[in-house]
């Protein structure tokens, strides 16, 4: 099985790196995806027509999504991913550094499954990471 | 005007409208009496005609009735027939004698038709007979044969119904006697039998005068009823012998058998109304009826009716026109008089007018003559009326050739405006005056001559000539304030043009302004998450480095890397106060009543859990309920409380007092506490943002927390203050306004 089966969706390299070594001393050995853009992150999810571009087995099995994106915000991408029937049922987790309750209330209306603020606190930042994992894929893993 | 008459008017209306109504009503009671004695009169006279009918009819039947014991004579006390009859009952067998007897009769029955003639025995039994009858003739007749014998005389039998046939009969008896010297001997009876509808009847059937209804009816009473014994006119094929009982008395048929004698109202079989005359038949059981119908009778009378109708609306119209002529010409005189009280009245109110005017009015004839003046010319002139009138009117002026040139213009013109002369008064006095004239005309439009009227101007000229140094004055006066009133102008002009300028650029200036502070928020905003990223990877990278060379640094490096680490968070909680502090300027207000005890006991609550190692004394005194964001209002008094808390940390015996009150609509509060306090010489940068008057070192914080108290009062229409002493404490108030 080739497909990822978390997709990062973040333009800051640093947070980026600091996910994945997250994950390494959690020692999860799932396959990752990096998306660095709203474009970016559309075109791998949706053809120009609206519809699926990928096959519906390699779906992910979580999505964290950062909201300030360059060319397309994450609200967008968060958007069309929960009006698409394929896509809507997917966990997406907004995690960002915005604390504005304007941000989290578009997030929750639009289908966020949550919605954490990036902690500048390194340790509090692992624990969110793990957390998030345990949550969202570790509670899937031992439901199959 | 208006007439002052109606009042009169309306008295004349009435009166005229009284005798009309009151004439028209005594016409109406007079046409009905006429009536009533028309319609009396002809039912008098149906009556008497009526009772006439009925003693003719009775009358008639008498004479039939005689008639009939006439025929019968031909038997009665013929004793030549008597010996025939005798001879024939001893010998029946002979034939002369019964051939002399058979003729007899049979003449008799034919010359009278007769329905049949009977000879019986003294036994009552049919020797002998002619024509249709019935064996039992003589017992059926047994009580009339027994009476004629007793009686030696005819009898009638009453009508009755021959109970075989059912027929009608009347029947005659004649007693057959011989006369002997030992008296009567009654030797047998002849029984002639009628038909009363072939004898009878048509004798009362016929009614001598023209009528519809007229009938005669013939009855007789038996036992509780009374019987009709003639066919009645009204009812085609009619049971033999109608009988109606007794009491119903309306008819007069009834009313007949009970004894009523003359003329009768009442309702007939057909259920009729008739009126009857009624009588009695003498030497019979019978009484005659002569009844016509009221309908018929009243018929003349309706006619008559409409006749009284037709002449009583001819009365009335007449009188109408009448009474309406009489008004008319009453009303004419009336308005006749007002118009000449009126003429009166107008030609007094002229005259007065035309003594009345201050100014001096004359008419002059076409002749030039004086016609007629007021009071006015006599005074202006100082001559009587008397002398005035039929003078030259050109006579009383200074220039007597001007006047009479302006008496021609007048005619050339038929009017003269403003005609200046001068009078000359008795005594030598001259008036100035100016004339208006125009010429005066009779119905026909012929100049009758001249009225004019002349002014006194002497008042004017003198006026006038006041009004103009008064004008002259004016206009100096007008010119003079008109000058002052351009200069005030101009400097006002100049006033509003300087403050107009100012406006200006205040409004540019508000504009900036809230420019600027839109791109400070948003700055301010953005920088606080672009200062967030980095300050997470130092932290995030310094973990690392710590996690995996933890064996290659040294104590004094690892310890470096800490500060690192507890920096970063030192920064990280600056951001988080800035990104508050521009958050609130962008914060809707949510206002509504609050309770501040319950507020600042929840936040005393939060800070012993967050400071579990402190004992403080906390006393809360009278706190009135504030009008504000419960959120904000509790950031409010959660940082002055943690200040309180922050600052008393080094004192033993921590005191820490809030409270508040009422003034003049501004609710006032304060957080006092024993702690460090502050020199009253840097009270300006109390409030500042990130500043700071006591050192980090000993108590944390980002100084930004009183930057925030300051914007949350600021935001809610607010104040803020306090006061303090190095070591004796500080007090911070702030004042909220109470809802309007």
């Amino acid at each position: 099985m080739d497909s990822p089966e978390i997709i990062i969706i973040e333009d800051n390299y640093h947070d980026v790196e600091m996910i994945s070594d997250a994950l390494h001393e959690l020692r999860i050995n799932k396959k990752v995806c990096v998306l660095r853009d709203g474009v970016e992150a559309t075109k791998y999810f949706f053809n120009s027509a609206g519809g699926l571009n990928l096959n519906i087995n390699a779906l992910p099995k979580l999505i964290l999504l950062d909201l300030k994106l360059p060319k397309i915000s994450g609200l967008e991408v968060l958007k069309a991913l929960k009006i698409n029937k394929e896509t809507r049922s997917l966990p997406v987790v907004i995690f960002t550094s915005s604390d504005e309750s304007s941000d989290r209330i578009s997030s929750y209306n639009l289908g966020a499954n949550s919605y954490l603020v990036k902690p500048l606190d390194a340790d509090e930042y692992f624990a969110y990471i793990r957390d998030i994992i345990n949550y969202w894929i570790g509670m899937n893993a031992t439901a199959q | 005007m208006k007439n002052p008459l109606p009042k009169k008017n309306k008295h004349i209306l009435f009166a005229a409208l009284t005798i009309f109504f009151s004439a028209s009503a005594f016409i109406i009671i007079r046409g009905y009496f006429i009536y009533q004695n028309q319609k009396k009169d002809i039912i008098n006279a149906a009556g008497q005609q009526l009772t006439a009918i009925a003693e003719l009819k009775v009358w008639e039947i008498n004479n039939w009735r005689n008639e009939r014991i006439g025929d019968a004579s031909v038997i009665y006390k013929n004793n030549e027939f008597a010996s025939d009859v005798m001879q024939y009952f001893s010998n029946p067998s002979s034939p002369g004698v019964k051939n002399n007897i058979l003729s007899l009769l049979s003449a008799i029955q034919k010359s009278y038709q007769y329905k049949s003639v009977l000879l019986l025995d003294t036994n009552k039994k049919i020797r002998l007979a002619l024509g249709d009858y019935h064996i039992d003739y003589g017992t059926i007749h047994s009580r009339a044969i027994n009476e004629a014998v007793e009686k030696y005389d005819i009898v009638i039998n009453d009508f009755h119904i021959n109970e075989r046939n059912s027929d009608i009969h009347l029947s005659l008896i004649i007693p057959i006697v011989i006369i002997q010297k030992s008296g009567v001997k009654h030797i047998g009876t002849v029984m002639i039998i009628m038909d009363p509808h072939m004898c009878l009847c048509p004798t009362i059937k016929l009614w001598p005068v023209p009528s519809d209804t007229g009938e005669a009816l013939l009855v007789q009473r038996e036992g509780n009823d009374v019987v009709f014994l003639n066919e009645l006119r009204h009812i085609k094929n009619m049971p033999l012998m109608m009988k109606y009982p007794l009491t119903e008395l309306s008819l007069p048929a009834v009313k007949a058998v009970l004894g009523w004698q003359g003329v009768v109202y009442g309702t007939d079989y057909r259920k009729k109304n008739v009126l009857a005359a009624v009588k009695a038949v003498p030497d019979t059981a019978w009484f005659l009826v002569a009844k016509v119908d009221t309908e018929e009778i009243y018929a003349p009378i309706a006619m008559r009716f409409w006749i009284i109708v037709f002449f009583i609306i001819i009365n009335i119209l007449v009188l109408g026109v009448i009474v309406a002529y009489i008004w008319r010409y009453q009303q004419m005189k009336y308005y006749r008089e007002q118009y000449e009280l009126e003429d009166k009245r107008v030609f007094l109110y002229a005259r007065s007018l035309i003594e009345a005017s201050l100014d001096p009015l004359v008419t002059i004839s076409p002749a030039g003559k004086i016609t007629d003046v007021n009071e006015s010319t006599e005074l202006i002139t100082g001559r009587s009326r008397k002398e005035l009138i039929g003078s030259n009117f050109s006579n009383y002026f200074t220039q007597p050739e001007k006047a009479d040139e302006g008496y021609k213009l007048m005619f050339e013109k038929g009017i003269v405006r403003d005609y200046p002369l001068s009078i000359r008064n008795a005594s030598g006095q001259v008036t100035e005056v100016l004339y208006n004239a125009s010429l005066y005309k009779n119905e026909a439009g012929e100049v009758q001559g001249i009225f004019a009227a002349a002014r006194d101007i002497t008042e004017l000229r003198r006026i006038e000539k006041e009004l103009k140094t008064a004008h002259n004055e004016l206009e100096l006066r007008v010119k003079e304030r008109t000058n002052e009133l351009q200069r005030a102008n101009e400097a006002l002009q100049s006033e509003i043009t300087e403050r107009k300028e100012v406006e200006k650029l205040i409004e540019l200036r508000t504009r900036l302004l809230e420019v600027t502070n839109k791109e400070l928020e948003s700055f301010s905003y953005s920088v606080s998450h672009d200062l967030r990223a980095p300050l997470r990877a130092i932290d995030g990278y310094t973990r690392m480095i710590l996690r995996d060379q933890i064996d290659k640094l040294t104590d004094d490096a690892k310890r470096k890397f800490d500060l690192i680490r507890s920096n970063t968070q030192i920064m990280g909680k600056l951001i988080d106060d800035l990104l508050t502090l521009s958050r609130l300027g962008r914060l809707e207000l949510n206002m509504s009543t609050l309770d501040m005890e319950s507020l600042v006991n929840d936040i005393w609550m939060e800070l012993q859990i967050i400071n579990p190692d402190r004992k403080i004394n906390l006393k809360i005194k009278n706190i009135p309920p504030g009008w504000g964001d419960r959120t904000l209002i509790k950031q409010v008094y959660s940082n002055l409380l943690s200040n309180a808390v922050k600052y008393t940390k080094f004192i033993d015996q921590a005191y820490v007092e809030t409270g508040g009150c009422t003034e003049d609509g501004e609710n006032i509060y304060y957080v006092k506490d024993n702690g460090v306090g502050f020199d009253m010489e840097y009270y300006d940068k109390l409030y500042g943002v990130f500043q700071r008057l006591h050192s980090a070192d000993d108590y944390e914080g980002t100084g930004v927390g009183l930057a925030i108290v300051q914007r949350i009062i600021h935001r809610h229409s607010g104040r803020v203050w306090a006061n303090g002493k190095i070591d004796k404490g500080a007090t911070f108030y702030f004042m909220l306004p109470q809802k309007d």
